[in-house]
This record gives C-alpha cells, structure tokens and sequence, in this order.
C-alpha cells in the first residue's frame, strides 16, 4: 500500500489492480483518508476476485439477519423479557 | 374494536386484510380489541405484498410494547411512502424492514427509536430517496451496511455526534449536500477510541472538502471510498 501524508491526515491506496479491505468491519474501497496516527492494522489488499466474492458471504450474512432466531437473540441482547 | 393502522390509500385488498383482523373475537369482554397491544412479531406481515401504484401508508403502532418488524415490507411492490408512528419507549427490531424495491419516501418524524437492531433496516431500498426524521444511532450495535443499496438516496439525516460505529453510503452517490454534512455531524468525536470508518461514494467523496475532510478525520474517523465514478 502506498501512503502519503498531507498536513492534517494521511492517504492511502492500494498497488495496482488491487483494493483495500477491513474484513471485519466488511468494508472495501480503494483509498482510505486516514487521521495521521491511525494504524492499518485491520486493512489489507484484496484483488477484484476476492472482493466479488467476500461481497456474496457478506450479503448472505446480512440476509439471515431478518430471521426469527436472530429476532429472540437481539431481544435477549437488549434484554428484552416478553413475558415481563 | 379499533384498527391502530391508518391507510391512506384505497387499496380494497389491504381493507379486505384489515376487515379480517377487525373480524377476531374480542378479548376480555371490552368491545374494543386493539390487535397492536397483543403482538410481538410483525415480521414480514407485508412481504412480498402488491399495493396499488403510489400507494401512501401510514402505520400507527403506538400500541406495541415490543416489536420484531424484521422485513416488513420485503419485496413489497407499489408502496410509494411509508410514515410510522410508534412509542418512543418501544423496543423494535427492524432488520431489512425497508427491504422493498417501490419506497422512495420513509417518515420517521414520529418514529423516535434507537437503532439497536435494525443493522440492515434499510438495505436494499433501491428506490429509497428521502428519510424524514432524525435519525439517532446512540444505541446502535451495526451500522456499516444499513444503506448498501440505497442508490437513490438523497436526503437523510443524523442525529448530531450520535453515531461512534463505522457505517456507508457506499452506493449513495446522489446525496445532497445538506445530507452529507449532516451525517459528517452526526459522527462522534473518537480521539482516544479506536478509529472507525465511514464510506462514500466516489462521487460524494470527491465533493467534499478539504474542511469537510479534515473535521471527519479529526474526529478519529477514517473515509473510504465505494462505487465508481
């Protein structure tokens, strides 16, 4: 990854063809304005391929969010008692 | 018996629908049954659902204590407008509510929650242009892809310095300009947190300013870049 500093934040983009990704986060893009003392850490280069495919596991994902367990789960999360 | 739905619209199906709930027995010997008060899971009440074209609803769900309204409208076709009103004291979990290709209009004015479970609430809203109401995220667990999708978007509003989790408007590329300041305010200070990011569109991130720029990272927040331009 290639960073060049400004005076009050730093830019940073990926080698050529590739894209920067934070999997946890499920974010893709290919730049990143970063405050000066931030680490890169969570980032690191994927190429199209890749993205295509962590773009359908995240979709997947995000879809059996709206199901019923996931519904009981957030209640206890928020700890919700439907009986209180 | 009263319906706590208000339909502005002359949809006969969705009368028919509600002439039906209206038609349950009673409950306790009142002559009122108000079918909000007894539910806890709305989900996908209107999935896949055909109103008529430019169809305007508002939904009055005052009356619910706790709610799962996880894909309310999946897939529903020819809602133009939603307004909602609600209890502010609700808990409600809306994932992929909004889930419909038809919206173009949300009013969330009345709708004062917290969005402690509606990580995809508005994902997939391809035609989705304006969110009324401020929208606060104090309480929020997951943000980051709630408006993946949103392609249409162009009006939405945060609640100030309310939002501390990385979230994006990767595929926003119409937002206004008082939208995207707004969001850039509704960010949290993070100095001394771990840094979070938010993304734009390419063609909302190269519209910002060197100020703009410079107040989102000097608030610990990291700017990405989604879309093409």
């Amino acid at each position: 990854m290639k960073i060049v500093e400004k005076e009050n934040f730093k830019i940073v983009t990926p080698t050529e063809d590739m894209l920067i990704c934070n999997r946890s986060e499920k974010i893709i893009s290919d730049e990143l304005t970063m405050p000066l003392g931030a680490g890169l850490a969570q980032w690191e280069e994927i190429s199209e391929e890749e993205k295509q495919r962590l773009e359908a596991e995240w979709e997947s994902e995000i879809f059996e969010e709206a199901t019923e367990s996931d519904y009981q789960n957030a209640l206890a999360e928020l700890g919700v008692d439907l009986n209180g | 018996m009263i319906y706590n739905t208000e339909l502005q619209t002359n949809n006969s199906e969705l009368h028919s629908i509600l002439d039906a709930v209206n038609a349950l027995p009673d409950v306790g010997g009142g002559n009122e049954l108000d079918v909000f008060r007894y539910m806890n899971n709305i989900n996908g009440l209107f999935e896949n659902a055909s109103f008529p074209e430019g169809t305007k609803l508002t939904m009055n769900l005052e009356s619910l204590r706790y709610a799962s309204m996880a894909s309310l409208f999946y897939n529903a076709t020819g809602i133009e407008e939603i307004k909602m009103i609600a209890n502010p004291e609700v808990t409600f979990i809306i994932n992929s509510m909004f889930r419909s290709k038809s919206i173009k209009v949300i009013d969330l004015e009345d709708f004062n929650f917290l969005f402690s479970a509606a990580s995809s609430c508005f994902y997939y809203a391809e035609n989705l242009e304006t969110i009324k109401g401020e929208l606060d995220f104090t309480e929020a667990t997951t943000v980051v892809y709630m408006f993946d999708k949103c392609e249409k978007l162009s009006y939405v509003r945060l609640k100030p310095s309310s939002l501390s989790l990385s979230i994006s408007f990767k595929d926003s590329s119409l937002l206004s300009a008082e939208s995207i300041q707004s969001i850039i305010n509704g960010l949290a200070d993070l100095t001394g947190q771990t840094t979070q990011t938010i993304t734009f569109h390419a063609t909302v991130k190269v519209k910002l300013t060197e100020e703009q720029i410079t107040q989102i990272t000097g608030k610990n927040w990291t700017l990405a870049q989604g879309g093409l331009l």
